[in-house]
Protein backbone atom coordinates (compact mmCIF):
# COMPACT_ATOMS: atom_id res chain seq x y z
CA UNK A 1 0.00 0.00 0.00
CA UNK A 2 2.50 2.39 1.07
CA UNK A 3 4.82 1.47 -1.86
CA UNK A 4 2.00 2.06 -4.32
CA UNK A 5 1.51 5.66 -2.94
CA UNK A 6 5.51 6.46 -3.07
CA UNK A 7 5.03 5.57 -6.33
CA UNK A 8 1.73 7.74 -7.36
CA UNK A 9 4.03 10.56 -5.73
CA UNK A 10 7.13 9.80 -7.82
CA UNK A 11 4.99 9.64 -10.33
CA UNK A 12 2.97 12.81 -10.00
CA UNK A 13 6.48 14.16 -9.56
CA UNK A 14 7.78 13.61 -12.62
CA UNK A 15 4.64 14.76 -14.47
CA UNK A 16 5.42 18.27 -12.57
CA UNK A 17 8.55 18.18 -13.82
CA UNK A 18 7.04 17.72 -17.50
CA UNK A 19 4.80 20.25 -17.23
CA UNK A 20 6.44 22.38 -15.73
CA UNK A 21 8.96 22.49 -18.47
CA UNK A 22 8.68 25.08 -21.09
CA UNK A 23 7.76 24.59 -24.56
CA UNK A 24 10.22 23.31 -26.89
CA UNK A 25 11.59 26.41 -28.90
CA UNK A 26 10.16 28.87 -26.68
CA UNK A 27 12.73 31.52 -26.64
CA UNK A 28 10.89 32.89 -23.30
CA UNK A 29 9.60 36.02 -22.19
CA UNK A 30 13.00 38.45 -22.28
CA UNK A 31 13.11 37.69 -25.76
CA UNK A 32 9.33 38.36 -26.95
CA UNK A 33 9.46 41.54 -24.86
CA UNK A 34 12.60 42.65 -26.16
CA UNK A 35 10.96 41.46 -29.83
CA UNK A 36 7.84 43.10 -29.88
CA UNK A 37 9.27 46.26 -28.16
CA UNK A 38 8.60 48.66 -31.65
CA UNK A 39 4.56 47.45 -31.56
CA UNK A 40 4.30 48.24 -28.20
CA UNK A 41 4.97 51.78 -28.68
CA UNK A 42 2.44 52.02 -31.27
CA UNK A 43 -0.62 53.75 -29.93
CA UNK A 44 -3.54 54.96 -32.37
CA UNK A 45 -5.69 57.66 -31.70
CA UNK A 46 -9.71 58.42 -32.56
CA UNK A 47 -12.35 59.90 -31.94
CA UNK A 48 -15.46 57.68 -32.65
CA UNK A 49 -17.98 59.46 -30.25
CA UNK A 50 -20.00 60.81 -32.79
CA UNK A 51 -19.81 57.87 -35.06
CA UNK A 52 -20.96 55.34 -31.78
CA UNK A 53 -23.44 57.93 -30.85
CA UNK A 54 -25.22 58.66 -33.97
CA UNK A 55 -25.17 54.57 -34.63
CA UNK A 56 -27.11 54.37 -31.68
CA UNK A 57 -29.45 56.80 -31.83
CA UNK A 58 -30.48 55.44 -35.74
CA UNK A 59 -31.05 52.67 -34.00
CA UNK A 60 -33.26 54.12 -31.47
CA UNK A 61 -34.95 55.91 -34.26
CA UNK A 62 -36.07 53.16 -35.79
CA UNK A 63 -37.05 51.27 -32.35
CA UNK A 64 -39.45 54.33 -31.40
CA UNK A 65 -41.12 54.03 -34.75
CA UNK A 66 -41.67 50.36 -34.41
CA UNK A 67 -42.90 50.43 -30.94
CA UNK A 68 -46.04 52.29 -30.59
CA UNK A 69 -48.41 52.45 -27.85
CA UNK A 70 -51.71 50.31 -28.25
CA UNK A 71 -53.52 53.87 -27.67
CA UNK A 72 -51.64 55.17 -30.38
CA UNK A 73 -52.17 52.31 -32.41
CA UNK A 74 -55.77 52.21 -32.03
CA UNK A 75 -56.13 56.04 -32.75
CA UNK A 76 -54.30 55.49 -35.86
CA UNK A 77 -56.44 52.92 -36.86
CA UNK A 78 -59.80 55.03 -36.12
CA UNK A 79 -58.38 57.98 -37.72
CA UNK A 80 -57.13 56.03 -41.30
CA UNK A 81 -61.14 54.49 -40.97
CA UNK A 82 -62.48 57.93 -40.57
CA UNK A 83 -60.42 59.41 -43.70
CA UNK A 84 -61.10 56.18 -45.78
CA UNK A 85 -65.33 56.83 -45.22
CA UNK A 86 -64.85 60.67 -45.51
CA UNK A 87 -63.48 60.17 -49.05
CA UNK A 88 -65.52 57.18 -49.82
CA UNK A 89 -68.39 59.51 -49.47
CA UNK A 90 -66.52 62.54 -51.32
CA UNK A 91 -66.53 60.33 -54.35
CA UNK A 92 -69.94 59.35 -54.29
CA UNK A 93 -71.11 62.78 -53.78
CA UNK A 94 -68.70 63.68 -56.53
CA UNK A 95 -70.71 61.41 -58.94
CA UNK A 96 -74.09 62.14 -58.03
CA UNK A 97 -73.13 65.82 -58.79
CA UNK A 98 -72.23 65.00 -62.08
CA UNK A 99 -74.64 62.46 -62.86
CA UNK A 100 -77.36 65.19 -61.57
CA UNK A 101 -75.67 67.45 -63.63
CA UNK A 102 -76.01 65.28 -66.74
CA UNK A 103 -72.47 65.20 -67.84
CA UNK A 104 -72.28 62.98 -70.78
CA UNK A 105 -69.27 61.11 -69.76
CA UNK A 106 -70.80 59.95 -66.52
CA UNK A 107 -73.84 59.32 -68.39
CA UNK A 108 -72.24 56.60 -70.38
CA UNK A 109 -70.21 55.57 -67.42
CA UNK A 110 -72.74 54.63 -65.39
CA UNK A 111 -74.54 53.12 -68.29
CA UNK A 112 -71.54 50.76 -68.90
CA UNK A 113 -71.36 50.42 -65.00
CA UNK A 114 -75.29 49.16 -64.95
CA UNK A 115 -74.77 46.55 -68.06
CA UNK A 116 -71.71 45.45 -65.84
CA UNK A 117 -74.10 44.74 -63.44
CA UNK A 118 -76.55 42.91 -65.73
CA UNK A 119 -73.76 40.90 -67.31
CA UNK A 120 -72.90 39.81 -63.69
CA UNK A 121 -76.21 38.73 -61.78
CA UNK A 122 -77.43 36.95 -64.66
CA UNK A 123 -73.73 34.95 -64.45
CA UNK A 124 -74.30 34.57 -60.83
CA UNK A 125 -77.56 33.27 -61.29
CA UNK A 126 -76.03 30.41 -63.61
CA UNK A 127 -73.51 29.88 -61.76
CA UNK A 128 -76.62 29.29 -58.42
CA UNK A 129 -78.80 27.21 -60.39
CA UNK A 130 -75.84 24.79 -61.78
CA UNK A 131 -74.97 24.86 -57.64
CA UNK A 132 -78.29 23.88 -56.86
CA UNK A 133 -78.76 21.11 -59.45
CA UNK A 134 -75.37 19.67 -58.39
CA UNK A 135 -76.36 19.60 -54.78
CA UNK A 136 -79.70 18.14 -55.47
CA UNK A 137 -78.12 15.15 -57.08
CA UNK A 138 -74.89 14.20 -54.72
CA UNK A 139 -76.91 15.07 -51.45
CA UNK A 140 -79.02 12.09 -51.94
CA UNK A 141 -75.89 9.64 -52.48
CA UNK A 142 -74.24 11.40 -49.19
CA UNK A 143 -76.99 10.81 -46.95
CA UNK A 144 -77.13 7.07 -48.23
CA UNK A 145 -73.64 6.76 -47.63
CA UNK A 146 -73.99 8.06 -44.24
CA UNK A 147 -76.53 5.83 -43.39
CA UNK A 148 -74.15 2.99 -44.79
CA UNK A 149 -71.70 3.88 -42.55
CA UNK A 150 -73.97 3.86 -39.35
CA UNK A 151 -75.26 0.79 -40.12
CA UNK A 152 -71.55 -1.00 -40.79
CA UNK A 153 -69.87 1.05 -37.79
CA UNK A 154 -70.90 -2.30 -35.31
CA UNK A 155 -69.51 -4.69 -37.64
CA UNK A 156 -66.02 -2.29 -38.49
CA UNK A 157 -65.67 -2.35 -34.73
CA UNK A 158 -66.25 -5.68 -34.02
CA UNK A 159 -63.84 -6.58 -36.91
CA UNK A 160 -60.79 -4.16 -35.80
CA UNK A 161 -61.15 -5.58 -32.45
CA UNK A 162 -60.52 -9.24 -33.79
CA UNK A 163 -57.35 -7.80 -35.98
CA UNK A 164 -55.86 -6.62 -32.96
CA UNK A 165 -56.47 -9.66 -30.75
CA UNK A 166 -54.38 -11.48 -33.85
CA UNK A 167 -51.83 -9.27 -33.90
CA UNK A 168 -51.07 -9.65 -30.06
CA UNK A 169 -51.78 -13.15 -30.79
CA UNK A 170 -48.93 -13.42 -33.91
CA UNK A 171 -46.40 -11.17 -31.45
CA UNK A 172 -47.01 -14.10 -28.38
CA UNK A 173 -46.39 -17.06 -30.67
CA UNK A 174 -43.48 -15.21 -32.68
CA UNK A 175 -41.72 -14.64 -28.99
CA UNK A 176 -42.68 -18.63 -28.17
CA UNK A 177 -40.61 -19.53 -31.45
CA UNK A 178 -37.67 -17.38 -31.03
CA UNK A 179 -37.49 -18.59 -27.47
CA UNK A 180 -37.34 -21.58 -28.67
CA UNK A 181 -34.92 -21.03 -31.30
CA UNK A 182 -32.35 -19.67 -28.83
CA UNK A 183 -32.38 -22.57 -26.52
CA UNK A 184 -31.66 -24.74 -29.14
CA UNK A 185 -29.47 -22.94 -30.88
CA UNK A 186 -25.63 -23.67 -31.41
CA UNK A 187 -23.39 -21.26 -29.03
CA UNK A 188 -20.84 -19.23 -30.90
CA UNK A 189 -17.56 -17.75 -29.17
CA UNK A 190 -15.68 -14.83 -30.40
CA UNK A 191 -12.83 -16.46 -31.89
CA UNK A 192 -15.18 -18.05 -34.55
CA UNK A 193 -15.60 -21.81 -33.49
CA UNK A 194 -18.62 -23.66 -32.50
CA UNK A 195 -19.09 -24.46 -28.29
CA UNK B 1 -18.35 66.97 -5.17
CA UNK B 2 -19.15 64.03 -7.01
CA UNK B 3 -16.12 62.89 -8.32
CA UNK B 4 -16.18 60.84 -11.77
CA UNK B 5 -18.73 58.13 -12.48
CA UNK B 6 -18.19 54.70 -12.53
CA UNK B 7 -18.22 52.44 -15.26
CA UNK B 8 -20.78 50.34 -13.47
CA UNK B 9 -23.12 53.26 -12.49
CA UNK B 10 -22.31 54.62 -16.05
CA UNK B 11 -23.47 50.90 -17.61
CA UNK B 12 -27.11 51.28 -15.05
CA UNK B 13 -27.58 54.44 -16.34
CA UNK B 14 -27.46 53.89 -19.79
CA UNK B 15 -29.58 50.32 -19.25
CA UNK B 16 -31.81 52.76 -17.32
CA UNK B 17 -32.48 54.79 -20.60
CA UNK B 18 -30.47 57.52 -20.31
CA UNK B 19 -27.99 56.31 -23.50
CA UNK B 20 -26.11 59.63 -23.91
CA UNK B 21 -24.30 58.60 -21.18
CA UNK B 22 -22.69 56.23 -23.01
CA UNK B 23 -20.74 58.80 -24.47
CA UNK B 24 -18.22 58.95 -21.98
CA UNK B 25 -17.44 55.45 -21.65
CA UNK B 26 -16.84 55.45 -25.18
CA UNK B 27 -14.50 58.64 -24.79
CA UNK B 28 -12.90 56.69 -21.66
CA UNK B 29 -11.86 53.84 -23.68
CA UNK B 30 -11.56 54.78 -27.54
CA UNK B 31 -8.06 55.20 -27.13
CA UNK B 32 -7.87 51.32 -25.68
CA UNK B 33 -9.91 49.95 -28.04
CA UNK B 34 -8.34 51.46 -30.97
CA UNK B 35 -4.57 50.70 -29.80
CA UNK B 36 -5.56 47.25 -28.74
CA UNK B 37 -7.09 46.72 -32.60
CA UNK B 38 -3.84 48.11 -34.11
CA UNK B 39 -1.47 45.67 -32.40
CA UNK B 40 -3.89 42.91 -32.94
CA UNK B 41 -3.07 43.37 -36.96
CA UNK B 42 -5.65 45.94 -37.88
CA UNK B 43 -4.35 48.01 -40.68
CA UNK B 44 -4.34 52.04 -39.65
CA UNK B 45 -7.18 53.46 -41.74
CA UNK B 46 -9.51 50.85 -40.72
CA UNK B 47 -8.91 51.60 -36.65
CA UNK B 48 -11.50 53.68 -36.73
CA UNK B 49 -14.14 51.23 -38.23
CA UNK B 50 -13.33 48.54 -36.19
CA UNK B 51 -13.63 51.10 -33.00
CA UNK B 52 -16.58 51.88 -33.78
CA UNK B 53 -17.97 48.45 -34.53
CA UNK B 54 -17.04 47.27 -30.85
CA UNK B 55 -18.66 50.21 -29.11
CA UNK B 56 -21.71 49.74 -31.11
CA UNK B 57 -21.61 46.22 -30.35
CA UNK B 58 -20.76 46.58 -26.25
CA UNK B 59 -23.88 49.19 -26.55
CA UNK B 60 -26.01 45.95 -27.75
CA UNK B 61 -24.80 43.07 -25.49
CA UNK B 62 -24.61 45.80 -22.21
CA UNK B 63 -27.48 43.75 -20.80
CA UNK B 64 -24.41 41.13 -20.85
CA UNK B 65 -22.11 42.89 -18.89
CA UNK B 66 -20.88 41.42 -15.78
CA UNK B 67 -19.83 43.93 -12.82
CA UNK B 68 -17.19 41.67 -11.12
CA UNK B 69 -15.01 41.77 -14.22
CA UNK B 70 -13.57 44.76 -15.27
CA UNK B 71 -15.18 46.72 -18.30
CA UNK B 72 -12.12 46.91 -20.37
CA UNK B 73 -11.23 42.71 -20.05
CA UNK B 74 -14.98 42.79 -21.91
CA UNK B 75 -13.61 45.21 -24.15
CA UNK B 76 -10.48 43.42 -24.91
CA UNK B 77 -12.55 40.27 -25.79
CA UNK B 78 -14.40 42.29 -28.16
CA UNK B 79 -12.03 43.75 -29.79
CA UNK B 80 -9.63 41.17 -30.32
CA UNK B 81 -12.93 38.82 -31.98
CA UNK B 82 -13.43 42.03 -33.83
CA UNK B 83 -9.88 42.37 -35.45
CA UNK B 84 -9.53 38.55 -36.23
CA UNK B 85 -13.02 38.91 -37.56
CA UNK B 86 -11.78 41.74 -40.10
CA UNK B 87 -8.61 39.78 -40.77
CA UNK B 88 -11.02 36.60 -41.79
CA UNK B 89 -13.00 38.56 -43.71
CA UNK B 90 -10.56 40.97 -45.52
CA UNK B 91 -8.38 37.99 -45.97
CA UNK B 92 -5.18 40.15 -45.20
CA UNK B 93 -3.64 36.93 -44.46
CA UNK B 94 -3.39 36.12 -48.19
CA UNK B 95 -2.19 39.30 -49.26
CA UNK B 96 0.54 39.43 -46.29
CA UNK B 97 1.85 35.70 -47.96
CA UNK B 98 2.04 37.57 -51.12
CA UNK B 99 4.56 39.92 -49.69
CA UNK B 100 6.57 37.52 -47.75
CA UNK B 101 8.81 36.20 -50.48
CA UNK B 102 10.78 39.27 -51.18
CA UNK B 103 11.25 39.66 -47.32
CA UNK B 104 12.12 36.33 -46.91
CA UNK B 105 15.19 35.73 -48.63
CA UNK B 106 16.51 37.80 -45.53
CA UNK B 107 18.97 40.57 -47.90
CA UNK B 108 17.76 43.09 -46.01
CA UNK B 109 19.95 43.92 -42.88
CA UNK B 110 18.64 45.56 -39.35
CA UNK B 111 20.14 48.93 -40.39
CA UNK B 112 18.36 49.46 -43.60
CA UNK B 113 14.86 48.27 -41.81
CA UNK B 114 16.31 50.42 -38.74
CA UNK B 115 13.03 53.01 -38.14
CA UNK B 116 10.96 51.71 -35.34
CA UNK B 117 7.57 52.08 -37.74
CA UNK B 118 9.07 50.21 -40.65
CA UNK B 119 10.38 47.33 -37.53
CA UNK B 120 6.48 47.59 -36.42
CA UNK B 121 5.44 47.00 -40.28
CA UNK B 122 7.60 43.85 -40.69
CA UNK B 123 6.91 42.73 -37.17
CA UNK B 124 2.70 42.81 -37.69
CA UNK B 125 3.28 41.04 -41.06
CA UNK B 126 5.54 38.26 -38.67
CA UNK B 127 2.53 37.93 -36.95
CA UNK B 128 -0.17 37.73 -39.57
CA UNK B 129 1.48 34.56 -39.94
CA UNK B 130 0.53 33.04 -36.63
CA UNK B 131 -2.87 31.79 -36.59
CA UNK B 132 -5.04 33.82 -34.74
CA UNK B 133 -5.87 31.82 -31.24
CA UNK B 134 -1.80 31.88 -30.58
CA UNK B 135 -1.63 35.32 -31.87
CA UNK B 136 -3.98 36.75 -29.63
CA UNK B 137 -2.51 35.59 -26.27
CA UNK B 138 0.63 36.47 -27.61
CA UNK B 139 -0.40 40.33 -28.23
CA UNK B 140 -2.46 40.61 -25.12
CA UNK B 141 0.79 39.16 -22.91
CA UNK B 142 3.44 40.80 -24.67
CA UNK B 143 2.31 43.67 -26.34
CA UNK B 144 -0.49 44.87 -24.22
CA UNK B 145 1.17 43.48 -21.36
CA UNK B 146 -1.61 41.73 -19.33
CA UNK B 147 -1.38 39.59 -16.68
CA UNK B 148 -1.90 35.84 -17.11
CA UNK B 149 -5.26 35.83 -15.72
CA UNK B 150 -6.77 38.56 -17.35
CA UNK B 151 -5.40 37.48 -20.97
CA UNK B 152 -7.51 34.32 -19.89
CA UNK B 153 -10.68 35.82 -18.91
CA UNK B 154 -10.64 37.64 -22.08
CA UNK B 155 -9.63 34.84 -24.27
CA UNK B 156 -12.39 33.01 -21.59
CA UNK B 157 -9.50 29.73 -21.58
CA UNK B 158 -8.37 28.01 -18.67
CA UNK B 159 -4.86 29.90 -17.45
CA UNK B 160 -3.11 26.65 -18.32
CA UNK B 161 -4.05 26.63 -22.04
CA UNK B 162 -3.18 30.64 -22.47
CA UNK B 163 0.06 29.96 -20.87
CA UNK B 164 0.85 26.84 -23.44
CA UNK B 165 -0.28 28.69 -26.55
CA UNK B 166 1.94 32.11 -25.28
CA UNK B 167 5.41 29.38 -25.21
CA UNK B 168 3.51 27.92 -29.17
CA UNK B 169 3.48 31.17 -29.93
CA UNK B 170 6.64 32.51 -28.91
CA UNK B 171 8.18 28.98 -30.75
CA UNK B 172 6.60 30.58 -33.41
CA UNK B 173 7.58 33.91 -33.78
CA UNK B 174 10.96 32.79 -33.17
CA UNK B 175 10.66 30.42 -35.97
CA UNK B 176 9.17 32.94 -38.14
CA UNK B 177 11.97 36.17 -37.72
CA UNK B 178 14.67 33.35 -38.29
CA UNK B 179 13.09 31.65 -41.73
CA UNK B 180 11.60 35.29 -43.10
CA UNK B 181 12.81 38.99 -40.87
CA UNK B 182 16.32 37.64 -39.42
CA UNK B 183 16.77 41.37 -39.59
CA UNK B 184 13.79 41.89 -36.52
CA UNK B 185 15.77 39.43 -33.96
CA UNK B 186 17.54 41.20 -31.21
CA UNK B 187 21.49 40.36 -31.08
CA UNK B 188 22.40 38.47 -28.85
CA UNK B 189 18.59 37.48 -27.45
CA UNK B 190 17.79 35.13 -30.12
CA UNK B 191 21.48 33.40 -29.48
CA UNK B 192 20.82 32.70 -25.82
CA UNK B 193 17.40 31.52 -26.56
CA UNK B 194 18.12 29.33 -28.71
Amino acid sequence: MKRDRKNTLHRRAWFRWIRSRPAEGDPGERWAAEVLLPLRRQKAECNVVSQVMARIAAERGELGTARLSPRARRLAWASSLMLACASLAFLVSTLLVLVGGGDEGVRQIVGLGLSCWHVLAFFGRLAADLGARILAGVLPILRALWTVLEVAAPLLRGAGIVAAAGGVLSILFSAFVFAGARKTAPRVNFQGGIR
Amino acid sequence: MAGEPTDVDLIREVLAGRVERFEILVHRYQRLVATAALRMGTPREEVEDVSSEVFYKVYRCLGRYRPEHALSTWLYRITVNAALDRKRSTRHESRMEELSPTLADGRRSVHEVASDRERARLLQEALERIPGHYRSPLVLAHIEGLPLEEIARILDLPEGTVKSRLFRARAMLKEIIRRHYPSLAPQGALESAS
